[in-house]
C-alpha cells in the first residue's frame, strides 16, 4: 500500500542571495566619500592632510583616476544600487516598490537638510549664498538643482536624484523588466542617448542638472545588467553588450561635456569599480561577514548624508584651535555621532514601523495577531539591514527568511 | 617615436604624463597613442605560454602524455599522467604498435583530478582515450589567453603598424579615442594583453600545484611535475624560437619585421643571443622578436611554480613572496644601475604573474583568500612603484593596465562556470587560446611584412585583415609542424623504450630457462 508522500512546498531557489562582499564594498566607498570631501576642505582652505598624501600618491597617482578619490564613493553606490533595487523590482509590484524606496530614502534626507538647512542658516556650513524657508522645501524635494537661484544646502543629494530618476524609471518598468529583463535597460540607453544629445547645450541649471543625471546614469543600469545576469534573467552575452552601450554613453557624456565632474577619470573608476564589484559579489569569508561590516554597511546611507553637515562645521570650529589633524579627529567623532542618531531614531523605526503596517495591511489582522511580531529589520542582525538608497537593503531582506517569504 | 629606451610596446606619444583629462574633450584631440615607440620596446613581448597549446600534443617529457585533442574539444584538456604507454601510440601511430605480448601494460595510475567540475563535461576524446580521463581545462585560462592573444595581435600588429606606418585607421582611431584613451589602456592594449598572457601563465600554476595537493608526493608526482613543468618551458620557447630563425631569415631578405630597433642588423651573434633571448637583458643590443622577453617571464614563472609546488602547503607562500622581493629589489637597482635598466623594465611586468600565482594558491587552498588579496595588491604596488623610477616605463600608464589585468584574473577564475566553460569550449576561442604564443611571437614576423608589402597596393583595412589571416595561417603550421614533431618524438621514444623492456624480458627468459 503506497502511503501520499506529503506534500512538501519547497521555497523556490533564490538565486540572489545575501552578498556579503557588497557590504564590504559599500564600507570601503563611504570612507571614500568622506575622505573626497574632508581632503577637498583641506585642499580649499590650504591644511596639509598626510592621509591625502598618502592616498594621492600611492593609489590615485598611479591609476590615474580623479584627484581625491572623485567617484569613487558614488559610482560604487550607484552601481550597487542597480545591482540590488533590481533584485528587489522581481519581487515587488510597483507601488509597493516606489512606496518602499520613498520610506527608506525621504525621512532621513528630509531630516538631514533641516540639520543642513539649519547650520548654513547660522553660517556654519558654506552653501553658496543665504538659505531661506523656500531653499528648505525645495533641498527636501531634490528641487534645488532644477530651480534658479537656489542654495543647495546639502550638495552631496545630487547622486540621490540619479537614484530617484533610476528608481522610478524602474518601478513603471517591472512588468516589463519581468517579461523581458534586457528591454529596460534598452529603453533606458536610447532615453539616454536622447538625453545626451539634447543637453549638448547647456544653459540652465535644469540643463546642467539633466545632463549629470543622463551622464550618471548609465552606471546604474550597469549595476542593473549585473543583476540580471547574476540571476541568469539575462544572457551573459546580451548583459556584456548591453552594459558595453551604457559603458559608452557614460563615456560619450562625459568626453562631450569637459564639465563633468570627476569626467576624467571616469571611464577607469568605473570600470575598475565594475571589476571589484563582480570580485566582491563573490566574497562570503570572515571579512565579508564580520559584523563591523555589516553595522558599517548598514549606515552608508547615513554616512551620505551626514558626513558633509557634521564635519565641516567642526573643522571650520576646531582646526585653528587645535590644528586640522585633531579636528578630523573630532570630526570623525561627530559624524559617527550624527550617523548613529540618524539610523537609530530616524531610519530604522520609520523602516521598521512601515513594515509593521505593511504586515497588518497584508495578514489583515490587527497588530497583536499578525504572523510577524517585531521589527522587520534589526539594528544587530546584518542580513537583514534597513534599505539603503544603495538598495543593499532590499537585497538583505530578499536573502533572508522574511524575505523570501515576502517575495513569494 | 620609438626609441630605444621606451618601454615595452609600443606606446606612443602620450598617455601618461598627460592622461584622461585630455581624453575627456570633446573636440576628440586627444588620442591615445598615436602610436610611439615600436621598435623600442622591447619589452613587450610574450612568448608562449607555459600550459598552452602545444601541451595537447604528446609530451616532451618521458612521463607524461598528452594527447592532442583540441580539435576535437577545444575546451577540454587531457590530464596527463604518468602512464607507460602512450595513448596516442594506439591513436595516431601510423607504425604498427608492438605486439601485446611484448609490452607489458601499464600499471594503473592514480589521475589527479585537477578540477572538481571538470568531470562533468566529457569530450568526445573520452571514447578514443579510455585510460587519459578528460578533464575541462579551466575556462578561465582559456578564456584568458585567448584575450590576450587577440589583444596583442591587435596591438602588436595593427596598432603599431599603424603608428609606425603613419597609417590611418578608422577603427583603431575610434578604439584609441573611445576605449583606450579614457579606459588608460595604451599601445592599442597591447601591453594590456601581455599582462592577461602572463597572469594566465602565473594561473598555469594551478595544475602543477594540485599534483601536490592530491596525495602526489611520490616519486611519481615528481616526475609528473617535472614533465609538466618541462612541457610547458618548451611551449614557451620554441615558438620564439622559430620566429626568431624566421625572422632572422626574413630581415636577411630584407624583409620588414618588427625588430627593435626596426633597422636591426644581423649577424650570427646576434642571431645567437636573440635565440638564446639574451639580447632583451643587454641595453642597445638589436631583437629579432621583440616579444621574446614574455617568453623569459613565462619560463621563470613555470619554474618558480614547480618549486613552489614542492613545498608543504603552508610554505608555498613564501615563493610569491620572494619574487617579489626580487622584483623589487630589481626594479630599485635597475633605477640606480643603468646597465640592470633592461632587466628592471622586463622584471616589472613580473608581478602580474605573481598575481596569477597567487590565485592559483587560493584556487588550491594553500593560501587564505585574504593573504592572497594583500599579496596581490603587494604585486600592483611593485608595478606602480616601478613606473615613476625606470624612466622608460614612466608615463605609460602600466599600473592601471596592471590593475585590470589582476582583476580581470581574479573574476574569471572566480566567476568561472557553465558559461564561461561554454564560451571557453567554442572552436574558435579554444584555437586561438591553444596558439597564443604564436600569435604573439609571429605577428611581428610574419604578419609586418605581410602588411608592409600590401599597404601600397591594397587598400590599408584589406591589407590588415590579410595580414592577422596571414598570421594565424602560419601560427596554425607552425602549431601543426611542432605538434606533429612531437608526436613523431614521443612516438619514437616509446617505442624505442618498449623494444628495450621487451629484450629485456628475453633476455631474463632465457637466463631462466638456462639455468
Amino acid at each position: 500500500m503506497t502511503q501520499a508522500a506529503p506534500r512538501v512546498r519547497e521555497a523556490p531557489a533564490v538565486p540572489g542571495h545575501y552578498m556579503h562582499g557588497l557590504d564590504v564594498m559599500r564600507v570601503i566607498c563611504s570612507i571614500a566619500v568622506v575622505y573626497n570631501h574632508l581632503a577637498n576642505w583641506a585642499l580649499l582652505n590650504k591644511h596639509g592632510f598626510v592621509v591625502s598624501d598618502i592616498v594621492e600618491g600611492w593609489i590615485i597617482g598611479p591609476l590615474h583616476l580623479n584627484a581625491l578619490a572623485g567617484f569613487i564613493g558614488v559610482g560604487a553606490f550607484l552601481l550597487i544600487s542597480g545591482v540590488v533595487v533590481t533584485h528587489v523590482a522581481f519581487s515587488e509590484g510597483t507601488g509597493r516598490f516606489l512606496a518602499r524606496r520613498g520610506v527608506r530614502l525621504l525621512p532621513a534626507l528630509w531630516v538631514a537638510v533641516l540639520v543642513a538647512w539649519t547650520l548654513v542658516s547660522a553660517g556654519l556650513l558654506t552653501a553658496g549664498g543665504t538659505a531661506d524657508l523656500a531653499d528648505l522645501w525645495k533641498n527636501a524635494l531634490l528641487l534645488n538643482f532644477t530651480i534658479p537661484d537656489s542654495t543647495e544646502v546639502l550638495g552631496v543629494t545630487w547622486t540621490l536624484t540619479i537614484q530617484v530618476v533610476f528608481y522610478v524609471f524602474l518601478a513603471l518598468c517591472i512588468p516589463l523588466l519581468r517579461r523581458w529583463p534586457w528591454l529596460p535597460a534598452a529603453i533606458a540607453a536610447c532615453g539616454i542617448s536622447l538625453l545626451l544629445s539634447a543637453t549638448h547645450t547647456i544653459d540652465s541649471p535644469a540643463m546642467h542638472h539633466l545632463r549629470m543625471i543622463a551622464t550618471f546614469l548609465p552606471v546604474v543600469f550597469i549595476g542593473q545588467l549585473v543583476s540580471l545576469v547574476r540571476k541568469r534573467k539575462l544572457h551573459p552575452l546580451a548583459g556584456i553588450a548591453l552594459g558595453g552601450v551604457h559603458f559608452w554613453l557614460g563615456v560619450r557624456g562625459v568626453l562631450t561635456w569637459e564639465d563633468t565632474p570627476d569626467g576624467p577619470g571616469y571611464a577607469r573608476t568605473l570600470l575598475l569599480l565594475l571589476l571589484i564589484l563582480l570580485l566582491c559579489s563573490k566574497a562570503n569569508g570572515r571579512i565579508a561577514r564580520a559584523r563591523w561590516v555589516s553595522v558599517l554597511a548598514k549606515r552608508t546611507y547615513a554616512i551620505y548624508l551626514l558626513h558633509v553637515p557634521m564635519a565641516f562645521p567642526v573643522l571650520k570650529l576646531l582646526t585653528p584651535h587645535l590644528g586640522f589633524g585633531w579636528a578630523v579627529v573630532v570630526a570623525l567623532l561627530a559624524i559617527a555621532l550624527g550617523v548613529e542618531l540618524l539610523y537609530r531614531f530616524v531610519e530604522k523605526p520609520i523602516a521598521d514601523a512601515y513594515r509593521r503596517w505593511e504586515n497588518r495591511r497584508r495578514t489583515g489582522r490587527k497588530p497583536g495577531n499578525t504572523l510577524h511580531h517585531g521589527p522587520t529589520v534589526s539594528v544587530t542582525d546584518g542580513n537583514r539591514g534597513l534599505p539603503s538608497p544603495d538598495g543593499a537593503d532590499v537585497l538583505a531582506q530578499i536573502g533572508t527568511p522574511q524575505g523570501a517569504r515576502e517575495s513569494r | 617615436m620609438a626609441q630605444s629606451n621606451q618601454p615595452p610596446g609600443h606606446l606612443t606619444e602620450q598617455t601618461a604624463t598627460e592622461p584622461a583629462p585630455s581624453s575627456a574633450q570633446p573636440s576628440g584631440q586627444t588620442h591615445l597613442a598615436e602610436r610611439p615607440a615600436t621598435e623600442s620596446v622591447s619589452p613587450g613581448a610574450h612568448p608562449t605560454e607555459p600550459g598552452t597549446h602545444l601541451a595537447e600534443t604528446s609530451a616532451t617529457e618521458p612521463g607524461t602524455h598528452l594527447t592532442e585533442h583540441t580539435a576535437t574539444e577545444p575546451g577540454t584538456h587531457l590530464i596527463e599522467h604518468a602512464p607507460t604507454r602512450p595513448a596516442h601510440l594506439e591513436q595516431t601511430s601510423t607504425e604498427p604498435a608492438p605486439a601485446p605480448a611484448e609490452v607489458p601494460a601499464p600499471p594503473p595510475v592514480a589521475v589527479p583530478q585537477l578540477a572538481p567540475a571538470a568531470t562533468t563535461r566529457t569530450p568526445a576524446a573520452t571514447q578514443t582515450l579510455p585510460h587519459h580521463r578528460p578533464v575541462a581545462a579551466e575556462p578561465a585560462t582559456i578564456l584568458l589567453r585567448a584575450g590576450a592573444a587577440v589583444l596583442i595581435v591587435y596591438g602588436y600588429l595593427v596598432g603599431l603598424w599603424a603608428a609606425r606606418d603613419d597609417t590611418f585607421l578608422g577603427f583603431v582611431d575610434v578604439l584609441r579615442r573611445w576605449v583606450n584613451r579614457p579606459f588608460g589602456l595604451g599601445e592599442d592594449f597591447g601591453p594590456f594583453g601581455v599582462m592577461l598572457l602572463l597572469a594566465a601563465c602565473g594561473y598555469g600554476a594551478r595544475p602543477l600545484v594540485s599534483l601536490f595537493t592530491h596525495g602526489q608526493e611520490s616519486s611519481a608526482g615528481s616526475t609528473r611535475q617535472a614533465g609538466l613543468a618541462g612541457s610547458r618551458g618548451w611551449r614557451v620557447f620554441v615558438p620564439v624560437w622559430v620566429a626568431t630563425v624566421l625572422g632572422a631569415v626574413l630581415v636577411a631578405v630584407g624583409a620588414r619585421v618588427w625588430t627593435a630597433p626596426a633597422d636591426a642588423s644581423l649577424d650570427p651573434l646576434m642571431l645567437l643571443g636573440n635565440v638564446l633571448l639574451l639580447n632583451h637583458l643587454v641595453p642597445g643590443v638589436p631583437v629579432l622578436v621583440p616579444l621574446g622577453w614574455v617568453a623569459l617571464l613565462a619560463a621563470l614563472g613555470v619554474l618558480s611554480s614547480a618549486g613552489m609546488a614542492r613545498l608543504r602547503a603552508p610554505a608555498r607562500w613564501v615563493v610569491p613572496v620572494g619574487q617579489l622581493v626580487v622584483v623589487a629589489g630589481l626594479v630599485v637597482a635597475g633605477a640606480a644601475v643603468e646597465p640592470l635598466r633592461a632587466i628592471a623594465v622586463h622584471a616589472s611586468f613580473y608581478p602580474v604573474l605573481v598575481a596569477g600565482q597567487l590565485v592559483a594558491l587560493a584556487r588550491t587552498r594553500a593560501l587564505p583568500g585574504w593573504l592572497a588579496g594583500v599579496l596581490g595588491m603587494a604585486c600592483w604596488v611593485v608595478v606602480a612603484v616601478a613606473e615613476p623610477l625606470l624612466p622608460p616605463l614612466t608615463g605609460w600608464w602600466y599600473p592601471v593596465a596592471a590593475a585590470y589585468a589582476g582583476l580581470l584574473l581574479a573574476i574569471t577564475v572566480l566567476l568561472q562556470g557553465r558559461v564561461a566553460a561554454a564560451f571557453a569550449a567554442n572552436p574558435v576561442v579554444g584555437w586561438v587560446s591553444a596558439r597564443v604564443w604564436w600569435l604573439a611571437v609571429l605577428s611581428g614576423v610574419v604578419g609586418f611584412p605581410v602588411l608592409d608589402a600590401l599597404a601600397g597596393p591594397v587598400p590599408p583595412g584589406a591589407a590588415v585583415a590579410i595580414a592577422v589571416a596571414a598570421t594565424a595561417l602560419a601560427a596554425e603550421l607552425a602549431h601543426a609542424l611542432a605538434v606533429h614533431t612531437l608526436l613523431v618524438y614521443s612516438r619514437a621514444r616509446e617505442v624505442r623504450r618498449a623494444r628495450d623492456e621487451a629484450s629485456a624480458r628475453r633476455a631474463r627468459v632465457r637466463g631462466r630457462a638456462g639455468s
